[in-house]
């Protein structure tokens, strides 16, 4: 080979290493549910994807099977040291966090869903209940709207199933429930739990069991396992709303509207944090005020009605300025309707 | 020489399970080689992969010894996940909530408390089974769901962590395994896992008692003819697998979480079973079984980071491997406790 050629292929590795050396890498570790929830997991994804697109990262990701591999995970990504940031999905990555973070302090980490007290994690924590105040409020308004909805009945009564009776997902639960109470205290709100995140067809069985006692729309917080609810509102032509990512699409004439986390803002933020340099560990508790939630009416073909929306608006704007505080445990939703009648 | 045909015999299908999901993975555009090279190498090759597999093999020793015991009384339990599931919890709990002790004491306590909960509740299928000749593989199945529950409803409600995640407080120092280092998830439940290899090995075939068991699991009428308490073994049997189990859910407790987590199994307690049998239902079988699983899964972790092959192709090439290498000897088995001829490893 001529010195000329060499020259080039020396150019050639520089630029290539240089490149290398700018790319800013994250490192995701998913919740157990996986890719392919179409909801908590890929409404993450979609965030990193975002990054990848606009601002040009790479990243590597896994999608643990089990509890056990969060810790594993976490710690084979900090020890490469290759990753500028390393995104926890979900709550049980805590723990394992706790201790990973503490092994590799230069390492920056952001937790969703949870909390741990160390200056290089971002632990970001949502007001959930605020928007699902919203879809519990636009539900009690449609499901006695029997004159633009021919499905609908006129009685009062909407569910809504969680995926597991635990404190974060009655949060969800507790805000619905007081959303359609605010509108209509005569609302009965069923409540069912699936007790996994991966069974649909347990959800779908339970979706059934609430339409058949007369709700027209069934809300859901239970990750993976939602799917199911949009199949049996689909086989007995009723009515329901997603949740985490927008999944109007997936049962367009069923699916009213879905509640989203912008779950996919917040990461393609924080990456952007982190190459602008201004990235801050801390806990971060967002809501309706941070634009970190919202809800979606895209891609249903179901139409509501504009002063329905409106009436939505205004309570956003209520809850933003703090007039209205939304209750995230059932026991206080008795005492938030005594309070707001007055 | 029988055991090199066994061996040679395994070998074959554990190549032919690579060969059948090699052509899945290469048909969906993935390069076989690529992934098998970063599963198994990735989990031999250096020593977090070794380490990561010992974990991952850890509650598969303890899960797949239970279905083990069971099995070598003629008694099919499928209750391991939820005996496993009792045991973690009874251990969490005696772990955080009892006042600070001695550290063998408390550690003591705690293991003893998710060995006796979890024969306890497998007792109850045995209870059945004598009193009302009532299936065993039903009644385990659906003490299962009941224990799944029982747990979910404990740690949410009664004994509830505070904050926001479904979770027992953090078990005390006194009551931990230890870790093996700070940099591992590694812990003494390993070697405790082991040494039950061979208590179970020396009780099954060096005691009285786990002669007459495997004499029940052989021929239950003849063990009775020759005077031996068949309802009393098959109890003895249950509650002991039931306890074996149990353990392996205190040790995941203790050794692993640090505390009870809702939804810590993966379906330890179900792998057990895949465990025990590829084993041949013997304590050694059982530990090199589970160190295959064990490999399996860490390989399977490194394959899901290190490559862009989704996960899905992980649990492919497991269920591959499993459906090649111990379905075969599930079916036997199964076969053979219709026959009422159930074999007893020797």
């Amino acid at each position: 080979m001529s010195s000329k050629k060499w020259l080039l292929v020396v150019m050639v590795l520089c630029v290539v290493a240089v490149g290398v050396m700018a790319e800013v890498r994250v490192g995701v570790v998913f919740a157990t549910g996986g890719l392919g929830d179409r909801s908590f997991n890929d409404a993450g994804y979609e965030g990193i994807k975002k990054a990848e697109k606009e601002l040009g990262i790479v990243y590597d990701y896994v999608e643990p099977q089990a509890i056990a591999e969060f810790e594993s995970h976490q710690r084979a990504f900090a020890q490469s040291g290759k990753y500028d940031l390393i995104v926890c999905l979900g709550f049980d990555q805590a723990d394992s966090l706790q201790k990973v973070a503490k092994e590799y302090p230069k390492q920056k980490f952001v937790l969703i869903d949870s909390v741990v007290d160390a200056s290089n994690v971002a632990s970001i924590t949502f007001k959930d209940h605020e928007k699902t105040f919203l879809v519990g409020a636009l539900a009690a308004m449609l499901t006695t709207d029997t004159k633009n909805f021919r499905q609908m009945n006129s009685a009062a009564r909407i569910g809504a199933i969680g995926g597991m009776d635990i404190p974060l997902i009655n949060a969800f639960l507790a805000g619905y429930t007081a959303g359609a109470k605010y509108i209509n205290p005569n609302t009965e709100v069923y409540k069912a739990y699936v007790d996994a995140w991966n069974d649909p067809a347990k959800a779908k069985e339970l979706a059934l069991n609430m339409y058949n006692r007369g709700a027209d729309i069934v809300y859901h917080a239970a990750g993976g396992s939602g799917l199911g609810i949009f199949k049996a509102a689909k086989q007995v032509n009723k009515y329901a709303i997603g949740t985490d990512s927008n999944q109007n699409f997936i049962e367009p004439d069923h699916v009213l509207l879905s509640a989203v986390r912008r779950l996919d803002n917040v990461i393609y933020d924080q990456i952007k944090l982190v190459i602008d340099g201004k990235w801050q560990g801390g806990v971060h508790n967002l809501g309706l005020k941070e634009k970190a939630l919202d809800y979606t009416v895209e891609d249903s073909n179901l139409k509501i009605p504009q002063e329905m929306i409106d009436e939505v608006e205004t309570l956003r704007a209520k809850i933003v300025s703090g007039e209205i505080v939304v209750p995230d445990k059932f026991e206080d939703i008795d005492a938030f309707l005594a309070k707001v009648k007055r | 020489m029988k055991f090199w045909k066994k061996a040679a015999n395994l070998v074959l299908r554990f190549v032919l399970a690579l060969v059948a999901s090699g052509i899945i993975l290469y048909l969906s555009g993935y390069s076989p080689l690529k992934a098998y090279k970063a599963m198994f190498w990735g989990a031999i090759s250096n020593w977090d992969g070794i380490a990561l597999s010992l974990v991952q093999a850890t509650p598969l020793i303890f899960t797949g010894l239970a279905v083990a015991f069971a099995n070598n009384c003629g008694i099919f339990n499928i209750g391991g996940e939820g005996q496993l599931y009792l045991g973690a919890i009874a251990a969490g709990i005696i772990g955080a909530f009892l006042p600070s002790m001695p550290h063998f004491l408390h550690l003591f306590l705690a293991l003893a408390g998710g060995a006796v909960v979890g024969g306890l509740w497998a007792s109850i299928a045995a209870w059945l089974k004598v009193k009302a000749n009532a299936n065993e593989v039903i009644i385990t199945i659906m003490l299962n769901n009941i224990s799944i529950l029982l747990c979910s409803y404990l740690v949410n409600y009664v004994f509830k962590a505070p904050g926001p995640v479904p979770q027992t407080p953090e078990v005390q120092p006194s009551a931990s395994l230890s870790r093996l280092g700070t940099g591992t998830q590694l812990s003494t439940a390993l070697f405790l896992g082991v040494l039950l290899v061979f208590a179970v090995w020396f009780i099954l075939y060096r005691t009285k008692v786990g002669y007459e068991i495997r004499a029940v699991g052989a021929n239950p009428r003849a063990a009775a003819a020759a005077g031996i308490n068949v309802p009393g073994m098959m109890t003895l049997a249950l509650f002991l697998s039931g306890s074996l189990a149990g353990l392996g859910g205190a040790s995941q407790v203790l050794g692993l979480h640090g505390r009870f987590i809702q939804g810590f199994s993966p379906g330890y307690g179900f792998d057990g079973i895949a465990v025990a049998i590829l084993g041949g239902n013997s304590p050694i079988g059982v530990l090199f079984s589970a160190l295959l699983f064990g490999l399996m899964r860490a390989g399977g972790m490194v394959l899901d980071r290190t490559t862009k092959i989704p996960v899905d192709f992980v649990l492919i090439i497991q269920a591959a491997i499993i459906l090649f290498v111990a379905a075969p000897d599930i079916f036997k088995s199964l076969k053979g406790g219709v026959k009422g001829a159930r074999s007893v490893a020797k």
